[in-house]
């Protein structure tokens, strides 16, 4: 960002003047600060007076007040509600426009010089949005957050450690589990920004530029586009401080709101999208079996929901554990205790489900599925996880020299167990939704996620993943494998989506799902296992291998106008393969 | 059942040094570590923010970049 020091000379010499001018605005509007806002939407500042634009930043002076249950209460002295609230946003609209205009890299000048002013803190900004966390209104206390996540991200670099130690220390000074929100959310929010975000229903048109009178400076620096380092400081100042947040989960579940957020950030800090470093997140992934339990307890539907977020983040199967040969131990032993949960401890009928149409005596609508639906993903992902790891455990012994007998018992005992968990998953399904008894588990897996796509593909990889990776050998169960069938998932699949090539050409194109790997692995299980492909899809083979050639040949086009966005040849040559041997099999 | 699978044996140990050893290909995002490279593109998409194209003239954005050239 550019630099000045031009402001803060000037309000050194400029602070008689202004309190008089203060005391006015006081008495009366707030045009200052509205002025500054018009300005900031016109993304200039230009033509803004010094002094009025400066004016606020001084006027801020904090005082607290202690109420009756001991909570501290801060407010900008001298300042009413609509003031604090228009100068909170003021800034908060500031940083933003300054991180969008740095990002195109075109900064108005006197834009970038506020910002410069406000991360050297000249106006100690930073102490004043804090302590605004104890605001008794709370209206107050949000925008300060918002401005203080926009004014980190905006300082980026530049962010003084000492600034975030303050922030997670207010997370655990008090009692008061509003600043504990307020702090957490904070940290969230500066996780979860993406860089060059721009909403796909946000036209850009020209109202989104500096005009042409404005002294307009271009700005070149790389660093101003990544947001990774200071995600790393706010991850860094928060592991110091993390034992003592998850130690008041239990006090912060009489606050559902806090406990939210908590859960939210945890969630935020593993998720891939964060794009930080495992090295860095290793420390966020201690005491998830401690939570883990809790889901026995008789913790809130929306607590659930949140916990169920977290750790089907932890399993980021379809993303990354599927890819790897060698798993981390952390989404390992979460895996095995949510399997040995359903399996011994009946997790799932403490699922605090509210009665859908299918329950006994009826209902309304479909009840909690978004619930169901957390809960059916989070047990496909353990049982895929446990199967590749023993899995790749088993290939690693047998190359050490153990025998193939030993592997061969290893996975006849994990499929017996693994057996068992889909027994329950089914049964607690069919009791809750009103799927007719003899629904295999990966049709109905279809249906459940068909509003999802994400989760759907994700549930249809690790169906796909358990099958061949558990019943390829000779004496595996012939009730699994029906269970389980990758040719009766997909051909539900295809009749959710109507058989149309082009919903599967923009699933391939798009990163929201993972399907292009399970459009890859199911190629190659249809190419091993062509003669069970076709018998299992038994009528509607041709329906599906005409989806497969349309495919092929939308994307042969697209690849010909080097208009795929990645390397597509790996399903293009599989897709071939299975045509070929379609052709083959009519011939 | 899992009894087996969470005791770190000196087999698991030596069986985390050599696939260490295999992991050639690490995310830049993240970090993690992958065999196949295609394996490693696949991760590294879901790391990227989905990308829209859009039209110069109207401002409306499509996923795919064949449906904004026949837009125009």
């Amino acid at each position: 960002m550019v630099r000045s020091k031009r402001i803060a000379a000037q309000v050194a010499g400029m602070e008689e003047p202004i309190k008089k001018r203060l005391k006015r605005d006081e008495e009366g509007t707030n045009e200052d600060l509205e002025t500054l806002q018009r300005s900031l939407l016109d993304q200039c500042l230009c033509l803004m007076p010094e002094s009025v634009l400066i004016k606020p930043f001084q006027g801020i002076k904090v005082l607290r007040q202690e109420d009756t249950r001991g909570y501290s209460t801060s407010y900008i002295a001298d300042w009413n509600r609509d003031r604090t609230l228009l100068f909170v946003s003021s800034v908060q609209l500031l940083c933003e426009v300054a991180i969008k205009q740095n990002a195109r890299g075109l900064v108005c000048s006197r834009i970038g010089d506020v910002c410069d002013a406000l991360v050297r803190n000249e106006h100690g900004l930073v102490d004043h949005l804090i302590e605004l966390s104890g605001h008794s209104d709370r209206f107050v206390c949000f925008s300060a957050g918002r401005a203080l996540s926009a004014f980190f991200l905006a300082s980026r670099a530049h962010v003084d450690p000492r600034w975030l130690d303050r922030l997670t220390d207010n997370a655990l000074s008090t009692n008061n589990p509003q600043k504990m929100s307020f702090s957490l959310e904070v940290i969230k929010r500066v996780v979860e920004w993406k860089d060059c975000e721009e909403h796909p229903l946000e036209e850009r048109s020209g109202d989104d530029r500096p005009p042409a009178s404005c002294h307009v400076l271009s700005v070149s620096d790389p660093d101003s586009l990544d947001s990774s380092q200071i995600k790393c400081l706010c991850i860094k100042a928060l592991e110091a401080k993390w034992p003592s947040v998850v130690s008041r989960f239990d006090r912060l579940l009489q606050n559902e709101s806090t406990a939210v957020t908590f859960l939210g950030l945890w969630e935020a800090i593993i998720s891939v999208k964060a794009n930080l470093s495992v090295v860095d997140t290793k420390p966020f992934y201690a005491y998830l079996d401690r939570f883990v339990m809790l889901l026995h307890s008789r913790v809130s539907p929306i607590i659930w929901k949140h916990l169920l977020d977290l750790f089907n983040e932890v399993l980021c199967y379809g993303s990354t554990l599927a890819l790897q040969d060698l798993l981390a131990e952390e989404p390992c032993s979460l895996a095995h205790l949510v399997v040995r949960s359903v399996k011994d401890s009946r997790l799932l009928d403490a699922l605090p489900y509210r009665g859908g149409s299918g329950s006994f005596g009826g209902g309304y609508g479909d009840g909690d599925r978004p619930l169901l639906q957390k809960v059916v993903l989070l047990v496909l992902k353990s049982v895929a996880v446990t199967v590749k790891e023993t899995r790749c455990e088993s290939s690693s012994d047998s190359s050490l020299g153990s025998e193939n007998e030993d592997e061969d018992e290893d996975m006849a005992v994990i499929e017996r167990s693994i057996h068992e968990v889909l027994r329950q998953l089914d049964n607690c399904v069919k009791t809750l939704l009103p799927f007719h008894p003899e629904t295999p588990v990966a049709q109905w897996v279809v249906q459940l996620f068909a509003d999802q796509d994400d989760a759907l593909v994700e549930g249809m990889v690790c169906c796909l993943d358990v099958s061949v990776g558990l019943l390829q050998r000779p004496n595996s169960s012939a009730e699994l494998r029906r269970a389980l069938s990758p040719a009766l998932s997909f051909a539900q699949f295809l009749r959710t989506v109507s058989h149309d090539p082009d919903v599967l050409l923009d699933l391939l194109v798009s990163n929201e799902t993972c399907f292009l790997l399970y459009l890859l692995r199911l190629l190659k299980y249809v190419r091993r296992n062509w003669i069970e492909f076709v018998s299992s899809c038994s009528g509607e083979l041709d329906d599906i291998m005409s989806v497969f050639i349309r495919l092929r040949l939308a994307i042969d086009r697209l690849v010909a106008r080097a208009l795929f966005p990645y390397n597509i040849n790996p399903v293009l040559r599989l897709l071939e393969k299975c045509e070929q041997m379609y052709e083959g099999n009519a011939g | 059942m899992f009894a087996i699978m969470q005791v770190e044996t000196e087999d698991r140990r030596e069986f985390r040094r050599k696939m260490r050893a295999k992991c050639e290909f690490v995310c830049k995002y993240c970090q993690r570590r992958f065999t196949k490279p295609y394996n490693l593109m696949i991760h590294e998409r879901s790391h990227k923010d989905d990308v829209t194209f859009t039209c110069e003239v109207c401002g409306k954005t499509f996923k795919r970049q064949d449906n904004l050239k026949q837009h125009r």
